[in-house]
């Protein structure tokens, strides 16, 4: 009897100690178990995204039609703004400005999504090898999309911006009122501390204002849907649409200079 | 064999909820099919099993979320323990029983979760706490029939 409980005592001391050493260690397996799954997850991203474009067929020919419509529309656009640019380079350089330089990005695809639904963390299949590293900005070609938060050899994990504990400093781009623009870990955004009298409307489009560290200034964030006052009644908040669909979003770029 | 069953029930939630599941979102929240994995592997695996098949799935869990430290390799084999001695106490293959038990399970988790998010120092705003806290059992509850038929617990 004495032999049964001790034997009972030690497996469930040792059962403790296994799970709170994984409990423990799971931060630095991360990397490893990451890295082994790499290629299994990609396959089945691919799989899932083949399945989506044969269910969606009819969906995805209409859009390219229009699609198509406007890219025309687009050409047209591009050709006036290249020649506006043209003209601007001609002036900055009579002016003798200092040209910024236009960012250097590392194109990625996303191939894990988050487990749960307290964090909003994407995988992406670039890491340290490709030059990426810890705080570096993602982006698409839409807008702001969040920020390297883990990077290995070969993969890296990002915090979207719907994420609570990722805010960024930004500016409406109409009035110039500066804010807050934090996650709410669902489709919109919270733009916070704003004062009573800022000048903010419906449809106003945000944007980084680059007082945030590595943020660069300018970056889409999104528009806004929808105006509040604070429970306290002494600032308001605006809900924002992010440009980024962060739910379906596959290719990422991630600005490493 | 039939644990080596649940190893891959496990490792498969575990791809599938980190993969095709984001489609499957409602107001943000996506079923956790590796909550439901661990219910059914303690339910239908002997403890010397369950538990790491459950720590198993926390891991999973982890690897793939922002959390500082394995909070889900230490909650999820904790549930699976009190289940398999609930299950000794009282029957819980009655029908609609397990569902219950899974929603239960799920409404706790995120009071936990949200206790060592406080702790930890990152809180997640109220309203949103409450929004996943609803829902998200909700949503698990109503997805766990269709894995207990796959599984044929």
């Amino acid at each position: 009897m004495f032999k049964s409980t001790n034997k009972r005592l030690i497996y469930i001391a040792v059962c403790i100690s296994a799970i709170l050493f994984f409990s423990t260690i799971t931060p630095f397996i991360r990397p490893v178990v990451i890295n082994i799954l790499k290629y299994p997850l990609a396959l089945i991203t691919s799989i899932r995204r083949e399945f989506s474009a044969l269910i969606f067929y009819h969906k995805n020919f209409i859009e390219n039609e229009r699609l198509k419509k406007e890219v025309d529309f687009l050409k047209q656009k591009v050709n006036a703004a290249g020649e506006i640019y043209l003209e601007n380079r001609r002036l900055m350089a009579l002016f003798d400005l200092a040209q910024k330089s236009p960012y250097r990005v590392v194109a990625s695809r996303i191939i894990g999504r988050p487990a749960d639904s307290w964090s909003s963390v994407v995988i992406i299949d670039k890491g340290l090898s490709s030059g990426i590293r810890r705080g570096f900005v993602v982006i698409n070609y839409l807008g702001l999309v969040g920020r390297i938060i883990d990077v290995t050899p070969a993969t890296s994990r990002v915090m979207l911006i719907n994420d609570p504990n990722l805010c960024v400093s930004s500016i409406v781009s109409r009035s110039r009122q500066e804010g807050l623009v934090c996650g709410t870990l669902g489709s919109s955004l919270i733009m916070r501390y704003l004062s009573k009298d800022s000048d903010i409307k419906v449809s106003d489009t945000v944007l980084t204002s680059g007082l945030t560290d590595n943020y660069p200034k300018g970056l889409l964030i999104g528009t806004i849907i929808d105006i509040g006052e604070e429970f306290s009644g002494l600032s308001r908040y605006a809900v924002i649409k992010p440009a980024v669909n962060l739910s379906n979003i596959e290719e990422v770029l991630v600005i490493i200079q | 064999m039939r644990n080596m069953f649940f190893l891959c029930v496990v490792i498969i939630a575990g791809i599938i909820q980190v993969t095709v599941l984001d489609y499957f979102k409602i107001f943000g929240i996506k079923p956790d099919v590796i909550l439901i994995s661990a219910v059914i592997s303690a339910l239908s695996c002997p403890l010397g099993w369950s538990i790491p098949l459950s720590v198993l799935g926390g891991i999973f869990k982890d690897v793939f979320s922002a959390s500082v430290f394995g909070i889900n390799t230490l909650l999820l084999p904790l549930w699976s323990f009190l289940i398999f001695k609930l299950s000794r106490k009282i029957p819980l293959d009655v029908k609609f029983m397990p569902f219950i038990l899974i929603f239960i399970v799920a409404i706790i988790n995120a009071l936990a979760t949200r206790l060592i998010l406080l702790y930890l120092g990152s809180p997640i705003p109220l309203g949103i706490y409450i929004r996943i806290a609803l829902l998200g059992p909700v949503y698990t509850a109503l997805i766990s029939p269709i894995l207990f038929r796959i599984v044929r617990v």
